[in-house]
């Protein structure tokens, strides 16, 4: 192990600095022979998830309700694509789920009838019933052109009307004999004394003697009552002649329907509610074949048509869903855009002349219809943000059947007449992807998801690292490059890979299990190798994907680096100074990450022991900043003048920061900062710290370590790497470095260093080149160290706030 | 009698209660076979004038099926649109058969119209009204009756008929009966079967049938015993085998007034009866 260049002024506490090997893993493929991916084996994207897997498993195998699945993990973890392909696996060996149709209720036409039919044979039942309508439609006409049908039809019709026609002759006999004429009016009958045909003049008749006018004013009275009870008793021979048609037509028809009707139960006599229906299809159509031969005459039209279309789709077959194209086994069914409607279904309307209107032939199915005896694959996210469709699935795995709802119904707006379908049995594994987020939220907030949702399965994030799981790796990587089509990858370029799954767990001792990243950057490799024409893809290959990737990503992060380099913002990396440090934060945008370097000042006066963190009150520091900040009071005081009441006011802050500032990564360097205020001792400004700090002075560790170090060395580096430079870092992060290979290469060569710390002595001794110090047996600390400074200054303070208070308690009395 | 190509026109009877798209297309169609002009003649009720001067003359309303009061002013204005009405669809299916038309509108009674618009060369189209009750009382029975002693020949419409395609039958006692040239001509224009049904004197109870005359006029002569001629039932009997679409005959062919057997002849086969008149026929 190599030791760093050490500061001259360095004391004992003062740790060394890393050595390079400590700064980066590599892969150790020393144990497995290949020279390209071609001769490793692939293996699938499962590996290291034993744990989601086993739950997976579990659920689906038991079949009890509720013991539905939620996957949770990163979404760059292929959770759908490895979930999917194993209930794919498992599907097939289930039973073929059944298909379902909807058809027509002849007695309550808004509440459509629906009606499972053994797999794949829901269209054979459609077209039979299409095949019925045609030859109905071609037979029937037929069988009521006939001379048979039209001589008795014609028979009832005359019979009708010689029943009428005797009437109003005996009528018309028996006036022509009291010498009355009955006339027709436009709208009715009108009767008249008459003479030769011809009605009497008024003038004449009023001639007559008054008898005689009388005499045959009463002949019309009697003839206009007999000629009302003719008019009323023809609403009645109507009917008859009605009746005796429409028995007609029934007989006529009985024998066509009757023989088409029975060649279909014949195909499906082995489904009883089949049955059912076309028995009521044979009723209808016996009392309605008027829709077939004699639209549009007289008394004859059907007494009511669908809501839409045509007359005679009510004999229809609505195929809701069918495994005629589905060879066998379940089906596994992903809904990408969860809406009420693609969920549970929808029933659609025609507009007709201004009116919305609708049929049991415009039910639609959604995705739990499709999915009913398999399984269905929804997106938590997508399924939470589309108005009702949560609570409609959790109504339909409560209830174990599938209503469709109208969402106009649902929140009151509807008032156009729709259908209310029979709702179909529900029996179907859900499985919802999601953050973990959404899934605890959901947890604590939701009571029903336990209910439904039983069986949690949690993708990890990354997998323990080792020489067996890089193999594992490097299979996996195998099997995406022939999964994607790629060209094969090296030894080299497979180690770089695998090293970089390290760099994207933000750990040295793991590898990530977000394949999907890995793809990317395998793919990215692959391209820039066809580019420089080789066969075979290289580890510069792959580093020229990693470095393109940030390149594209890291406009901000130069413009950032620029402003430090311009002095815009101001960071020093050589000299020292008082009260104030070089902190590091990440900045992550778009999923790029990157360190940035802030300077951080400190000023410290008399006052009643107050750290004032000045990003929060301008509300720019988040509570966990907030947290780091009051937690160096608390380091005050119980590290300093403990017979002393603090009269510290100190103010802290990150120097041109404009945004908000969130973590308390940066608590060690205010800490440190603090310090060198109190003490006036100055600190290295070639120096960068990250670290957070507990009221022991403990440090402890923190994220991103590697993109501060890296945004730390980009700066040096652009002015100038002087060998002095390097960053503190907590101890505990020393097993996630996964540094860029510049900066290892400057650690190497004494350019750079990186120091472990692991309390804030060893960092003050770092910082400031001087003793921290140790309390001595009078109690206070070693003369000349920091924190003796520190002491004596708060101390100071003390006495000058007791001196300042009693001048206040003179001048009150 | 005007040999068939002699007719002019066609005559049409119509009053209120008579004006059916059908029947109107059906007198169309024969026009257009023939290629002879149409007149319109739309009837009015004469009476009624008179009768709203009566002080106890009241009109039995049919759809309210109630009495109310004469209304004089209200039947103009019930006429007038109805004839309107019937001028407008009568105009547009004569149209649609390629004929030209005219409309008159007659207020003198049937027996009248006929006497003053009729002629010799007119077919008289008597159309057959829907309801029994008008086939008694009102325009038509009168219409029917003047049209029958009218001059010309009489096409009687059934208010249904059987079918629109088929046969044309002439019903002849002799092969010189007008009514066979007749047929030809329509038969010829329709591209239909002319048949022809004659009285054979000389059969005694037993039908035959033989080929008549060939070419372009061919037609199927079937003779029958005078006694297929004594009965509707049994002429209908006939016909039952032959799917005629009109049936054309001279006057007196099945006896002497045999104007009834005529009509219950049509209502029975419910197809057209052209019925010429026998003035011309050679003896």
């Amino acid at each position: 192990m190599q030791q760093s260049k050490t500061p001259s002024a360095k004391n004992a506490q003062a740790p060394g600095a890393l050595a390079a090997d400590r700064l980066y893993r590599c892969v150790d493929l020393s144990g497995f022979r290949f020279d390209t991916t071609s001769e490793l084996d692939s293996v699938d994207g499962l590996f290291g998830q034993q744990r989601a897997l086993q739950a997976i498993q579990f659920g689906v195998e038991i079949e009890k309700p509720g013991f539905n699945l939620f996957v949770i993990g990163q979404p760059d973890a292929r959770m759908r694509q490895t979930v999917k392909s194993m209930l794919e696996a498992a599907a097939k060996e289930q039973r073929r789920p059944a298909d379902w149709v909807y058809v027509n209720n002849f007695k309550e036409m808004h509440k459509p009838i629906a009606i499972e039919l053994p797999a794949g044979r829901a269209p054979a039942f459609r077209a039979a019933m299409g095949e019925l309508i045609d030859d109905l439609k071609a037979a029937l006409p037929a069988v009521f052109r006939s001379e048979d049908y039209q001589t008795r039809r014609a028979a009832i019709d005359e019979a009708f009307q010689k029943k009428q026609g005797q009437a109003f002759s005996e009528l018309h006999a028996r006036a022509k004999e009291q010498g009355v004429l009955v006339i027709r009016t436009p709208m009715g009958f009108a009767l008249a004394p008459a003479k030769d045909g011809e009605v009497i003049p008024p003038s004449e008749f009023n001639t007559w003697p008054e008898q005689r006018r009388h005499e045959t004013q009463a002949k019309i009275e009697n003839l206009e009552k007999e000629l009302e009870q003719i008019v009323r008793r023809i609403p009645q021979w109507e009917r008859e002649r009605r009746d005796e048609i429409r028995n007609l037509n029934r007989e006529t028809s009985r024998v066509a329907v009757e023989q088409s009707i029975d060649e279909i139960k014949g195909k499906f006599s082995d489904l009883p509610r089949v049955l059912d229906h076309l028995e009521q299809v044979h009723v209808d159509l016996v009392e309605n074949v008027a829709v077939f031969v004699m639209k549009g005459e007289e008394g004859e039209e059907p007494e009511e048509e669908m809501p839409a279309g045509g007359v005679f789709d009510r004999y229809e077959v609505n195929v809701l869903v069918t495994q005629a194209d589905h060879d066998g086994g379940a089906l596994v069914i992903e809904e990408e855009h969860p809406t009420l409607q693609n969920l549970i279904g929808r029933v659609e309307h025609l507009a007709r002349q201004g009116i919305l209107i609708t049929n049991f032939r415009l039910i639609k199915a959604g995705a739990l219809h499709r999915a009913n005896g398999g399984y269905l694959l929804l997106d938590i996210r997508n399924l939470l943000t589309e108005p009702f469709a949560w609570a409609a699935l959790k109504r339909a795995l409560r209830r174990r059947e599938i209503v469709i709802e109208d969402v106009g119904r649902l929140i009151g707006l509807s008032t156009t007449v729709s259908l209310e379908p029979d709702p179909i049995p529900l029996d179907v594994k859900v499985v919802l992807f999601g953050e973990r987020l959404l899934y605890f939220l959901l947890a604590a907030y939701d009571p029903d998801l336990n209910e439904h949702f039983k069986v949690l399965a949690d993708f990890e994030d990354e997998i323990e690292r080792s020489p067996a799981s890089e193999l594992v790796l490097a299979k996996l990587i195998a099997a995406i490059i022939r999964r994607e089509g790629l060209q094969p990858m090296n030894r080299d370029a497979v180690a770089l890979v695998i090293e970089h799954a390290a760099r994207l767990a933000g750990h040295a001792g793991k590898l990530t299990l977000l394949i999907e990243q890995i793809r990317d950057l395998i793919a990215e490799a692959d391209f820039w190798a066809g580019k420089g024409g080789r066969a075979v893809t290289a580890r510069a290959d792959v580093q020229q994907a990693i470095d393109r990737k940030i390149e594209r990503a890291g406009r901000l992060r130069d413009r950032m680096q620029e402003a430090i380099l311009e002095k815009v913002a101001l960071v020093d990396t050589e000299g020292s100074r008082v009260g104030q440090v070089n902190g590091l934060s990440v900045v992550e945008l778009g999923g790029f990450a990157f360190g940035r370097p802030s300077r951080i000042t400190c000023q410290v006066r008399p006052g009643t022991g107050k750290v004032v963190d000045i990003e929060r009150e301008v509300e720019l520091g988040g509570p966990i900043h907030s947290k780091g900040v009051l937690i160096l009071s608390g380091y005050l005081a119980g590290q300093f003048a403990l017979d002393t009441p603090m009269s510290l006011f100190a103010s802290l802050v990150f120097e041109q920061s404009y945004a908000g500032v969130e973590g308390d990564s940066a608590s060690s360097a205010e800490l440190y900062a603090l310090l060198s205020a109190l003490a006036e001792v100055p600190l290295r400004q070639d120096l960068s710290v990250t670290g957070s700090v507990n009221q022991h002075g403990e440090v402890q560790a923190i994220g991103g370590v590697n993109e501060k170090i890296e945004g730390f060395f980009d700066i040096c580096q652009k002015r100038g790497l002087t060998g002095s430079q390097g960053v503190l870092i907590p101890e505990a992060n020393v097993q996630h470095l996964m540094l860029r290979r510049d900066v290892i290469e400057a650690c190497k060569n004494g350019r750079f260093a990186i120091y472990p710390i692991s309390t804030i002595d060893q960092g003050v001794a770092l910082l400031t080149g001087r003793a921290c110090g140790a309390r001595e047996t009078d109690g206070r600390y070693s003369d000349g160290s920091v924190f003796r400074l520190v002491e004596d200054r708060l101390r100071a303070f003390a006495a000058v706030r007791r001196a300042f208070a009693g001048r206040e308690d003179r001048g009150t009395t | 009698m005007p040999a068939a190509h002699e007719f002019k026109r066609v005559l049409f009877g119509l009053h209120q209660r008579a004006v059916d798209r059908a029947s109107i297309d059906l007198a169309a169609e024969l026009a257009a076979l023939l290629g002879l002009d149409m007149l319109g003649l739309y009837l009015q009720e004469p009476h009624l004038a008179r009768l709203a001067e009566l002080p106890f003359a009241r009109e039995f309303d049919l759809p309210a099926r109630t009495w109310r009061p004469i209304d004089v002013e209200r039947y103009a204005r019930e006429y007038e649109a109805s004839a309107f009405a019937a001028r407008q669809l009568f105009v547009a299916t004569a149209a649609t058969r390629g004929v030209t038309c005219e409309f008159e509108i007659a207020s003198v009674g049937a027996a009248q119209a006929i006497h003053s618009f009729s002629h010799s060369s007119d077919i008289v189209v008597v159309a057959e009204p829907m309801g029994a009750a008008d086939r008694v009382v009102g325009l038509y029975p009168e219409f029917a009756a003047s049209a029958i002693r009218s001059e010309g020949a009489v096409l009687m419409l059934p208010p249904r008929v059987a079918r629109k395609h088929g046969a044309i039958v002439a019903i002849a006692r002799t092969s010189g009966d007008p009514s066979i040239d007749v047929a030809r001509s329509i038969a010829a224009a329709a591209n239909e079967r002319l048949i022809v049904l004659v009285s054979d004197k000389s059969q005694a109870g037993q039908a035959g049938a033989a080929a008549g005359e060939t070419g372009p006029g061919q037609f199927e002569k079937i003779s029958l015993p005078a006694s297929a001629f004594a009965s509707v039932q049994a002429l209908s009997a006939i016909l039952d085998q032959l799917g005629e679409r009109m049936i054309v005959l001279t006057r007196g062919t099945l006896g002497a007034g045999d104007e009834t057997i005529l009509k219950d002849l049509g209502a029975l086969r419910r197809i057209p009866v052209l019925i010429l008149e026998p003035k011309a026929v050679p003896t």
